[in-house]
């Protein structure tokens, strides 16, 4: 087999719904809801509105989105205040919102000034530049 | 009088690259040329200080991958046909540049590359390893270990036992190239994020390394901000990157290695001289490489260079250091007034820096330890020494933080390489659900698991996702990522369907070689 075909799954037939933190103000967050889930809710895996909500360790809501892919990611702008941040998986049954899934709750990363970092390169030619 | 200490600290690291099928691979040049131009040149500036009885101490990571590359009897063939060629190259350099302005440094090459096989073969006995471990059992050298494939732990923390393994297989793998237990890590991209530090205790290190912030914006603020450590709440020492000395070095606008006199990086034969001439020492698909052979120096900025001389190079490291150590000197007196104890000024770079990018840089290090021997007025020493001399340290809590580009972990998570976390996460899960599972495997399916712990700990290298959100080698990175999620899932499938790919398991086997003393059930709870 060639070094580059190699084919690997684009779904892992498991529902999942993880956020990662990327910078105070901004986390990452992917999921997947298999056709089973949907299914038990009877909604058409080929037309699925999924809403999410980003919550604080308070609980308190902070953003929200949506999306139409039982398969996806989204980058989660939000403000640098926070300690802690989860996300919550929605489907929308008749016009309620059923929460069907919770991500992992994450420490926020906080912010530091900007002057502390400065042009410094740090790493050889050898595998690029940071 | 001794009036504050120097902790210098070298972070050596290459990603696992290793293929036998392939006499000549573009990848595996990378650790050659880090053979050759920063651990060969540091292993000789160390023995010539002690040689000289010049006291020093210095502090290098020597990452697992990058050990296990350095023991692996195949690479390690290879390199000395690498060094041969150079050496061939060099000899046909002299002819070419005979009666140029060239000729000297043709000379100068050739004596480097025939003086880097001669250590090579004589005081390293052919094993790049010996050179670190002779320093490191005269106490000299202290050895620091770092994740097992330096993965970027924040990332991977999803599945503590991830990170947890991550860090039980490096310290497997140092006790198995250094013959003891490693005290510090010096943590994947210096990525931190918090209770890290319980895994860390619980794994038998006493002290990592963060980047400036990762400290100052510990909780509360220390008071002695990064020069001195401070200790987690776990009890493990964290030091920080002092940004003065850092600048010196490394300052793309002002620092030592963009000075005039020093060689010039970029231009080299491989790129420079006729196809025909060059293509046996460029890669056999005729891309053309960097070969090693730089006749010119910086010179200023355009592209107009004069002809490299290495001796008024070498002089101009002597004043760096000089230069280095005055700086140094006023920033022990400055911050030294106001603590309760003698400063460390913590100075980490990657040792890649020195010698490959700054061709002058072991000679740099090399004066730095002179000039220091020579003052007596700051202290070179490790870590673990300094906690020796001051063993009671402000508890604080460090601030989640990466060494990265805007300080947190935005190189490894961006547009160009989000997608690889998806599978990470899903292989570390099912690693350590078949781990629990196949707790009492027999030999066969042993054998089959010991490999999907491997394919998973080469997949997690931060290097990959780094490659791909720099665009270099993406190709490359990319390939390697889906190969290690491939083989691992295929490997699971020979085990949950009971069959056995004799031909794919060999072949992976002797490629993805890494850690041989590898035991899968670092995955299980049990």
């Amino acid at each position: 087999m060639n070094f580059t075909d190699k084919l690997i799954a684009q779904r892992y037939n498991q529902d999942r719904l993880i956020l990662l933190p990327i910078n105070p103000n901004s986390s990452f967050a992917y999921w997947e809801i298999t056709d089973k889930t949907l299914e038990k809710f009877g909604i058409d895996p080929k037309n699925v509105q999924l809403s999410f909500k980003l919550f604080d360790a308070a609980n308190h809501e902070i953003v929200e989105f949506s999306s139409s892919f039982a398969t996806g990611d989204y980058y989660i702008n939000h403000e640098s205040d926070h300690k802690s941040l989860y996300v919550k998986l929605f489907l929308n049954l008749g016009g309620e919102l059923e929460c069907i899934l919770c991500s992992n709750i994450i420490a926020a990363l906080q912010s530091t000034p900007k002057s502390i970092r400065d042009d410094l390169i740090y790493t050889s030619a050898l595998l690029g530049e940071k | 009088m001794i009036k504050g200490y120097w902790i210098p600290i070298l972070h050596s690291h290459l990603p696992f690259v290793k293929h036998p099928r392939h006499e000549d691979f573009l990848e595996e040049r990378w650790l050659f040329e880090a053979i050759t131009e920063c651990y060969i040149p540091l292993l000789q500036r160390l023995k010539k200080l002690e040689d000289e009885n010049i006291e020093f101490a210095l502090t290098v990571s020597v990452t697992p991958p990058l050990a296990e590359m350095l023991d692996d009897e195949h690479l390690m063939q290879k390199y000395g046909n690498y060094l041969q060629n150079l050496i061939e190259l060099g000899k046909k350099e002299l002819t070419r540049t005979k009666n140029s302005d060239s000729y000297n440094v043709a000379k100068f090459y050739l004596d480097f590359f025939t003086r880097t096989k001669e250590f090579f073969e004589g005081f390293l006995d052919k094993k790049i390893l010996n050179g670190y471990r002779y320093f490191y059992d005269k106490n000299v050298l202290e050895i620091i270990t770092c994740g097992a494939t330096h993965g970027f732990l924040p990332l991977l923390s999803v599945n503590e036992q991830a990170v947890r393994a991550q860090i039980e297989v490096a310290v497997e793998s140092h006790k198995k190239h250094f013959n003891k237990a490693p005290k510090g890590i010096w943590l994947p991209e210096c990525a931190y994020y918090e209770s890290l530090d319980a895994i860390l205790k619980s794994c038998g290190i006493e002290f990592f390394i963060l980047d400036a912030h990762g400290l100052l914006y510990a909780t509360p603020a220390p008071k002695n901000g990064v020069f001195a450590p401070i200790i987690t709440p776990n009890k493990v020492a964290v030091f920080a990157r002092d940004n003065e000395s850092s600048k010196q070095v490394w300052s793309s606008k002002d620092g030592y290695p963009g000075d005039f006199c020093y060689r010039d990086f970029y231009r080299d034969i491989g790129y420079d001289l006729d196809f025909e001439y060059i293509k046996d020492y460029i890669n056999p698909d005729g891309i053309r490489i960097f070969t090693g052979f730089k006749y010119y120096k910086i010179t200023g900025n355009s592209d107009y260079k004069e002809i490299y001389d290495p001796s008024v190079a070498l002089q101009k490291t002597i004043e760096h250091a000089q230069n280095f150590h005055f700086n140094r000197e006023i920033e022990i007196n400055q911050v030294g007034s106001t603590m309760d104890r003698l400063p460390a000024i913590v100075s980490p770079y990657d040792a890649e820096l020195f010698g490959h990018w700054w061709f002058e840089g072991p000679e740099f290090l090399y004066n730095i330890f002179k000039e220091i021997d020579k003052h007596k007025v700051i202290k070179s020493i490790t870590p673990l020494q300094y906690l020796n001399i001051y063993p009671q340290n402000q508890e604080a809590v460090p601030h989640p933080s990466s060494w990265g580009d805007k300080g947190y972990f935005d190189v490894w998570l961006n547009n160009s390489n989000d997608w690889i976390y998806r599978h990470l996460h899903e292989m570390a899960d099912t690693m350590c659900d078949y781990a629990d599972r196949y707790f009492n495997a027999n030999e066969h399916q042993t054998k089959v698991l010991n490999q999907m712990a491997r394919e998973l700990l080469l997949a997690q290298s931060s290097d990959w996702a780094f490659l791909m959100s720099t665009q270099t080698a993406t190709e490359y990175s990319t390939a390697r990522t889906k190969e290690h999620i491939y083989n691992f899932f295929k490997l699971a499938d020979m085990l949950e369907n009971n069959y056995f790919d004799e031909e794919f398991f060999a072949a992976i086997a002797k490629k993805n070689s890494i850690f041989d003393f590898l035991d899968f059930r670092v995955y299980s709870n049990h």
